[in-house]
């Protein structure tokens, strides 16, 4: 019996809590905002918007420009230098040199 | 002059119709922002960012909705954005915290919140529903800051939400089973 009493006064309560917003009135917005509103309006167009996927994108051209570059210059400098020749090569290569001279 | 007339002008530029929108729509803007946020001073920055988000998008609004739906949608994701950065915050700074017991960083829940608009002897009652509806996942959140505070008609709430009447129906089903059993929390023990 009391838990029933209980459990219907809870049960108003949640009414009361629930009905508590009807009817609200609306908040003013403070007249100030629209100045500010301005004045980002002003500043983006100073600063011209670049999108965050854009801008990534550029990045990462960028990067894959650079890794590029980089391997053909490693790639050059190994061709070019003669102590990178393996031992057997070096010595075919030598073979076909003095057999030039005939 | 008709708002979709001001939207065209916003587009081209017009500063003043976007004052003329500003005047229509700023109290409903800062009121929805003001709902989500609980925070005055976070509301007015939402706002901000909506008039500023209209006065850019103006130009690919194509008039499938009303410029008032419109509006209304540009609020509720701001403000979703805006609760999920702030739950991205709260997360970092426990985590940092734990790395550094002495960080000052942490985030506090926020005070209890008391609407403007509330009358005087609904205001303890208004602050645990606020509380409440905290808990409540976006969408169901959302439903029910439009059908009830808002008191948008469900068909608009729909075209907000981008959802059929019946989706929205279901949402606020499940929402006033959500906040009865969160309310179960708050209730008082008059027993003591």
């Amino acid at each position: 019996m009391k838990n029933t009493i209980q459990n219907s006064e809870k049960e108003q309560w949640k009414d009361h809590v629930l009905s508590s917003l009807e009817g609200i009135k609306r908040a003013e917005a403070p007249p100030f905002l629209f100045t500010r509103i301005q004045a980002s309006i002003l500043l983006t167009n100073r600063n011209p918007y670049v999108s965050t996927p854009k801008l990534m994108l550029g990045v990462v051209a960028f990067l894959v420009l650079c890794c590029v570059n980089l391997w053909v210059l490693i790639e050059s400098n190994q061709v070019a230098s003669p102590n990178n020749v393996p031992p057997l090569q070096a010595a075919i290569m030598l073979e076909s040199v003095n057999f030039d001279l005939y | 002059m008709e708002n979709l007339q001001l939207i065209q002008k916003i587009a081209h530029g017009s500063e003043a119709a976007l004052r003329e929108i500003y005047g229509v729509f700023a109290n409903i803007v800062f009121n929805t922002a003001l709902s989500y946020l609980h925070d005055r001073a976070e509301a007015e920055e939402i706002t901000q960012d909506v008039f500023l988000e209209v006065y850019q998008s103006a130009k690919t609004f194509e008039g499938k909705s009303s410029v008032r739906t419109w509006i209304y949608r540009i609020t509720v994701n701001k403000c979703l954005d805006k609760l999920r950065y702030q739950k991205r915050k709260k997360r970092f700074a426990l985590v940092k915290s734990l790395f550094k017991p002495d960080t000052t960083e942490i985030q506090h829940d926020a005070e209890d919140f008391e609407h403007p608009g509330v009358t005087l002897e609904r205001q303890e009652y208004a602050k645990i529903l606020f509380k409440a509806l905290e808990h409540l996942p976006s969408q169901q959140r959302t439903a029910y800051i439009l059908s009830f505070i808002e008191e948008l008609p469900r068909k608009e709430v729909a075209e907000v939400m981008q959802l059929s009447v019946k989706a929205v129906e279901s949402l606020l089903q499940r929402a006033k089973i959500n906040l009865r059993s969160t309310l179960e929390k708050y209730y008082p023990d008059r027993r003591i």
